[in-house]
């Protein structure tokens, strides 16, 4: 929009003063200091964005209250637009609201909304307005505080919706980014953990020097492990050697001992074997003499002086009739038992016949009638009384023929037995007086039994009638008997007794009879006890058991005399016997002795002895010899040093204890590099160290990328606010590049802008020699020509979005004349574009952009 | 024939980002590497292999420590003890000197290529089947050199190379830089590579491995980590492999999609729900909330801390932690018309490589690392990443920007 007309009305100074500017765009006001040229510039920025009156008054807009104090104050200002002509009217009077004034705006006069001018200028404020398009000496001085941020959010704010969120947003993030790293700081995250990476990789280096330490120690060890092999080896070679000088010691020694030997070596005229004969003869003699002194010693006489055959032979007899006597005294003891035996047994066996045994044998003649007597009697009386009784012959018959059979049994049985008893005894005479004995007793009794059954059954048929009387006859006999004899004669068979009567009477003849010989043996053992106690002269009982003891022990103790004798008699031969053997023994060993020529077994004994140490003596000489071996004859040939010897060998031992003491030394030096190289083989420290290093590295790589991070973020912020705003920074930097260089006639060549204004980081220029400058210390003159072109640069930049006139107001105090062409020609060339108006009291400046300078008339 | 080919070992490396971890749990972390490697030696004892192939960067530097030094040679000695030949080289890490190892001499431990010489050995099984190992050791750092001309052409035997190498394809490629085709023109049988931390089989035929590291050591390791296991049929010659896990720690990515707000236990109870079903064994998950937007300043400064992830890890099964929060926007925020445009002009154009460089200009200048960083496209990646949610986030204050 080009500024056509300017109307001014009661503001400031001026009353009523209207400029209409001609064509082109580049208006040049003239008028000398005072005249109005910065109240024009003023009114200017107020009609568009406001009056600046006391409290609205900005830093250099001055309140322009008119001085007349005429009001309404204002006026107006005519632009031609592409679509069509405004006329902006600003007014105020005293106590209006609001203080800025009243606004009307016309398009081709017609009144229109402010906003559809003020949308073509994007509806800047007159902060931008005059920091923008407004050039004076105030604004100049702003120079050196100019940043990028500040340029920045005048020109974004032509672009994006919200740029001067997004703006603050990048301030944010770019503090932020700073706030992580800073290229020389050492305080910062990234830094710190930088610096940490690098003392930690100077420590992980200093880690690799463990698997140094680790090799050099194990070369070491091999080292000093070959050392001591070698030292080892020095050792076993000395001791070789010492081994070796000791040998030879050992030998000058055995040489000695064999010189000495050799003169104690000498013959001895000795009979090993006469000597031993002699010796062993000696042994003999002294064997002898020690075992006949022993006999003799033990040859002890005799306690008795008995005829012992003599006594031997009469003990015999003794004992002979001892024994006779016995077994006579036996045999009829024997013979006395068995009697009396048959005695009892008879008397048990036999009923009554106790009550006879007593009876001398008349007596017993006088029973054995008187029992028949009786017997008869009551038979006689039995014969009648069965007459008496009719009693059937029948019935005797068969008794007696019962009876007949009895005896043919009995008969046949003891022929049997007879027969037996033959046969066993093989003795036919035996038999036939048993056969003749069994016959006899056979008709004997079969006549007794023929007998006594026929007078029987006479008596039975005579006298049957006087049967009472017999019975009482009977039996008066009976009693009569019965107090004789002690029993009935009916109640003993009287054979029976008879029989075992005269058994009885002939045994105790036999025992009468034996009981006398008992007493002649009896008589006859007094006389041998007589005799034996005669002999022995000892008493001795009537006693054959007590004879028989004393008989016995006389056996023994002449058994004992007997032994003695003998050994008495043996040991008086062997004494004789060794007494002749020693003789003999004797002898020989004098003979042996008067052979050897010595005297005597001692002397014998004495030469033996020197003959074992000449032996010994030559065994040691052959031994040294043996030893001393080839050295032997070295040694007589040439003989030796010994002090030198011993003197080698000292030194060699020296030699070998010093060695040892230095095995013992890398024995040392090696288990010690084994304790240091054992400390690196555990240790963790590289890992540690690296570890460390890796954490320390994570830490400046998460801090990396959180400040690449926020600074990208803020550059992507700034890039798209230079994209949305048409990249009109970058160009305009450039544009003030161009202009800078051409103000300055091409002495600088660059801007630096900082991102904020700081004293730390001022704006700085790049001089054609490429030294970089502050702008605080440019002169006034470049100061200016820098100022021109960053707001020239600007001004033209948004030229497409806000088309305002640039105001100069008298700006070029400190141009001089070379620096004033180049501005001029830098006007002259931007107004072919650009509105333009300087206001200038500089008159040859206003000659140079115009032909036709706007003049100031002064007011009346 | 068997044989175990693996690589990287990189004993005594540093784990990066948990020095936040209670100490023992960062002591099994430490251990996790030798535990792995012990893994591989048991196995290959158990399996009975004829040849264990070690493609370099067994430690992580060329002066690793005395006790790493000796845990290996201990391993490498159980092997040799069971007869099992031991062939190896070093890389880029460990580019040591044959001597330098500790490493008890043996017929059947072979150090191939010392002195960055190509070498190759020859050996036979024990069941008499007769194969080759050619391959070099690194005597520094850097190789600019393709080593593969100097591989000798393969005789009639199985013919194994071992190499610690990268592919051409990146510029500025200073390990040993080779190209496939080259590798597959010498028709060894089996080309064991090291250097690359994630196992890849570059070719089947014939086969081009890389067996990836065996513990994965941070969150650019990611999955399971170990060894492979190779079986020559030796009448055919043909050959099968089989990757074994051994890594005891395996590390996940876990990527969480938010589509509204959720209030704080909402969204802790969704990411232990999210995270419990992706543990295979010991996990170590990197957790990335995608959609910031969603997440109040409060909530993004929680997920931020890492004593926070305690209290999820500890309702993790299998001992399983989480380890690494990061953020992501959904681009959600909307501008003006105009300005969203324009900011999307100005995200590609300031994120661009050049203007990226530009900007870093005084903070690359101060250290190697800060070029290192630089240089490592996932640190770039994370920049822009946490450049998006940091303009997200500053963004969402402006009033009724967010597009609810």
């Amino acid at each position: 929009m080009r500024l056509k007309q300017i109307k001014m009305r009661n503001f400031g100074q001026f009353s009523q003063q209207t400029f209409t500017l001609p064509e082109g765009n580049l208006d040049v006001f003239f008028g000398p200091n005072e005249a109005g040229k910065s109240t024009t510039v003023a009114f200017i920025k107020q009609v568009m964005f406001g009056f600046n009156l006391k409290n609205t008054a900005s830093s250099f807009f001055e309140d322009y209250e008119p001085l007349s104090k005429s009001y309404p104050m204002g006026g107006s200002l005519v632009f031609e637009a592409d679509d069509g002509e405004y006329e902006l009217t600003r007014t105020w009077s005293k106590g209006e609201k609001p203080k800025t004034g009243k606004l009307t705006v016309c398009k081709d006069g017609q009144e229109v909304p402010e906003s559809l001018f003020f949308d073509q200028i994007q509806n800047i404020d007159g902060g931008f307005y005059a920091d923008s398009f407004i050039f004076n000496e105030d604004l100049l001085r702003q120079v050196t505080g100019l940043s990028e941020g500040e340029i920045l959010e005048n020109i974004y704010y032509l672009g994006a919706a919200q740029s001067s969120q997004l703006l603050a947003i990048r301030q944010d993030l770019e503090k932020e980014a700073s706030s992580l790293f800073k290229p020389t700081s050492h305080k910062m995250p990234v830094n710190v953990a930088l610096d940490k990476v690098q003392a930690d990789r100077a420590q992980a280096a200093a880690a690799g020097e463990e698997f140094d330490a680790y090799k050099r120690l194990n070369d070491e060890l091999l080292q000093e492990e070959g050392k001591a092999a070698k030292i080892a080896k020095q050792i076993s070679e000395l001791e070789g050697e010492l081994k070796k000088r000791e040998k030879m010691a050992e030998q000058v020694q055995n040489y000695q001992s064999y010189l000495e030997l050799k003169q104690q070596v000498k013959a001895v005229d000795f009979d090993e074997e006469g000597y031993q004969q002699a010796v062993k003869l000696n042994a003999q003699v002294q064997t002898l003499q020690a075992t006949i002194g022993k006999e003799k010693a033990s040859l002890k006489p005799l306690a008795q002086d008995l005829d012992l055959p003599e006594r031997r032979k009469q003990l015999s007899a003794f004992k002979k009739a001892a024994a006779e006597l016995e077994r006579k005294l036996t045999a009829v003891n024997d013979q006395l038992d068995a009697l009396a035996s048959k005695q009892a047994s008879l008397l048990k066996l036999t009923a009554n016949l106790n009550k006879v045994v007593s009876l001398t044998p008349d007596e017993f003649n006088r029973l054995h009638a008187d029992w028949t007597n009786s017997r008869q009697k009551e038979a006689a009386a039995d014969d009648q009384l069965k007459q008496l009784a009719s009693q059937t012959d029948k019935a005797d018959e068969t008794a007696g023929a019962a009876k007949k059979p009895n005896l043919l049994v009995y008969g046949a049985l003891y022929l049997l037995i007879s027969l037996l008893i033959a046969f066993i005894a093989k003795s036919p005479v035996l038999l036939a007086v048993l056969v003749a004995v069994g016959l006899g007793l056979y008709f004997w009794q079969a006549g007794r039994q023929k007998q006594a059954q026929a007078s029987g059954r006479a008596e039975q048929a005579a006298k049957a009638e006087q049967a009472q009387r017999l019975r009482q006859e009977l039996l008066d006999e009976e009693e009569a008997f019965a107090r004789r004899y002690g029993f009935r004669a009916s109640d003993v068979n009287l054979d029976d007794l008879v029989s075992s009567y005269r058994d009885f009477v002939i045994n105790a003849t036999q025992v009468k009879e034996l009981q006398d010989k008992r007493e002649s043996l009896a008589d006859s053992l007094e006389a041998l006890a007589k005799q034996i106690q005669d002999w022995t002269k000892t008493p001795v009982p009537q006693d054959l058991a007590a004879i028989s003891g004393q008989l016995e022990a006389a056996d023994e103790q002449l058994t004992l005399y007997e032994r003695q004798q003998r050994d008495f008699d043996q040991a008086s031969a062997q004494v004789a016997n060794d007494q002749k053997l020693l003789r003999e023994v004797d002898l020989r060993l004098q003979k042996l002795l008067t052979k050897e020529k010595v005297k005597s077994l001692d002397e014998f004994t004495e030469r033996a002895k020197e003959q074992r140490r000449q032996a010994s003596l030559q065994a040691q000489l052959t031994a040294v010899k043996n030893a001393l071996g080839e050295q032997l004859a070295r040694f007589e040939a040439g003989g030796f040093d010994a002090s030198q010897l011993a003197a080698a060998t000292a030194e060699l031992s020296q030699q070998l204890a010093e060695a040892k003491r230095r095995l013992q030394l890398e024995q040392q030096a090696i288990s010690d590099l084994h304790a240091r190289r054992g400390q690196y083989a555990d240790s963790a420290k590289v890992f540690a160290l690296k570890q460390n290093l890796a954490k320390d590295e994570a830490q400046f790589k998460k801090d990396s990328q959180d400040y690449l991070a926020s600074l990208l973020a803020g550059q992507v912020i700034g890039r798209a606010l230079d994209l949305a705003s048409n990249d009109r920074f970058p160009k305009m930097l450039k544009t003030a590049k161009d202009y800078f260089s051409l103000l300055t006639g091409g002495r600088y060549l660059d801007i630096i802008l900082p991102e904020k204004k700081s004293k730390r980081t001022p704006l700085k220029v790049v001089r054609a020699d490429k030294k970089k400058l502050p702008v605080e210390y440019l002169s006034r003159g470049t100061q200016e020509q820098l100022y021109f072109a960053l707001k020239l640069a600007f001004v033209v930049q948004i030229e497409d979005k806000i088309d305002l006139p640039v105001l100069i107001d008298d700006s070029f105090v400190n141009f001089d004349g070379k620096r004033t062409g180049y501005i001029a020609g830098l006007l002259a060339k931007l107004s072919q574009d650009k509105q333009i108006l300087v206001f200038t009291a500089r008159e040859d400046l206003a000659r140079q952009l115009s032909d036709a300078p706007l003049r100031y008339v002064k007011e009346d | 024939m068997k044989f175990i080919h693996f690589a990287d070992a990189h004993l005594d490396s540093p784990f990066r980002g948990l020095s936040f971890l209670p100490t023992d749990e960062y002591e099994r972390v430490r251990a996790s590497a030798d535990e792995s490697l012990t893994r591989i030696v048991d196995l290959a004892i158990a399996e009975r292999v004829d040849l264990v192939l070690v493609a370099g960067d067994s430690f992580d530097s060329n002066k690793p420590s005395p006790a790493s030094q000796l845990f290996f040679a201990k391993q490498l000695q159980r092997l040799t003890d069971a007869q099992i030949q031991v062939v190896m080289i070093f890389g880029n890490h460990d580019y040591m000197q044959a001597s330098d190892l500790l490493v008890k001499q043996s017929p059947y431990f072979k150090l191939l290529g010392d002195g960055q010489e190509v070498e190759r050995a020859d050996f036979v099984t024990k069941s008499g089947f007769k194969y080759s190992v050619t391959g070099f050791s690194y005597a520094q750092n850097h190789i600019e050199e393709d080593m593969i001309p100097h591989f000798p052409p393969r005789g009639s035997e199985y013919a194994f190379g071992l190499m610690h190498a990268a592919q051409k394809a990146a510029s500025g490629n200073v390990y040993a830089p080779f190209a496939l085709n080259e590798l597959k023109d010498l028709q060894y049988d089996y080309f064991a590579l090291g250097h690359i931390h994630a196992g890849q089989v570059l070719a089947d035929d014939p086969w081009i491995v890389y067996p990836g590291n065996i513990q994965g050591r941070d969150i650019g390791e990611l999955g399971g980590k170990g060894c492979i296991l190779g079986t020559v049929d030796e009448a055919s010659g043909k050959t099968t492999i089989d990757f074994k896990p051994t890594a005891s720690i395996v590390w996940r990515q876990v990527s969480l999609e938010l589509a509204e707000s959720l209030s704080k236990s909402e969204l802790e109870a969704r990411v232990v729900r999210e995270l419990a079903q992706k543990c295979q064994g010991k996990t170590y998950f990197s957790l990335e909330l995608r959609g910031t937007e969603y997440l109040t300043d409060d909530q993004l400064e929680f997920w931020a801390d890492e004593h926070a992830w305690e209290g999820v890890s500890q309702q993790l099964p299998a001992d399983s932690r989480l380890v690494d929060v990061r953020f992501a926007v959904k681009g959600v925020v909307k501008l003006s018309g105009s300005d969203q445009e324009a900011f999307k002009a100005a995200e590609a154009e300031v994120l661009a490589d050049e203007q990226l460089k530009a900007a870093a200009k005084t903070w690359l200048k101060k250290d190697q690392l800060s070029q290192e960083l630089f240089a490592d496209p996932q640190f770039i990646a994370g920049l822009k990443q946490l450049v998006k949610v940091k303009l997200a986030e500053r963004l969402a204050g402006l009033k009724g920007e967010i597009d609810k």
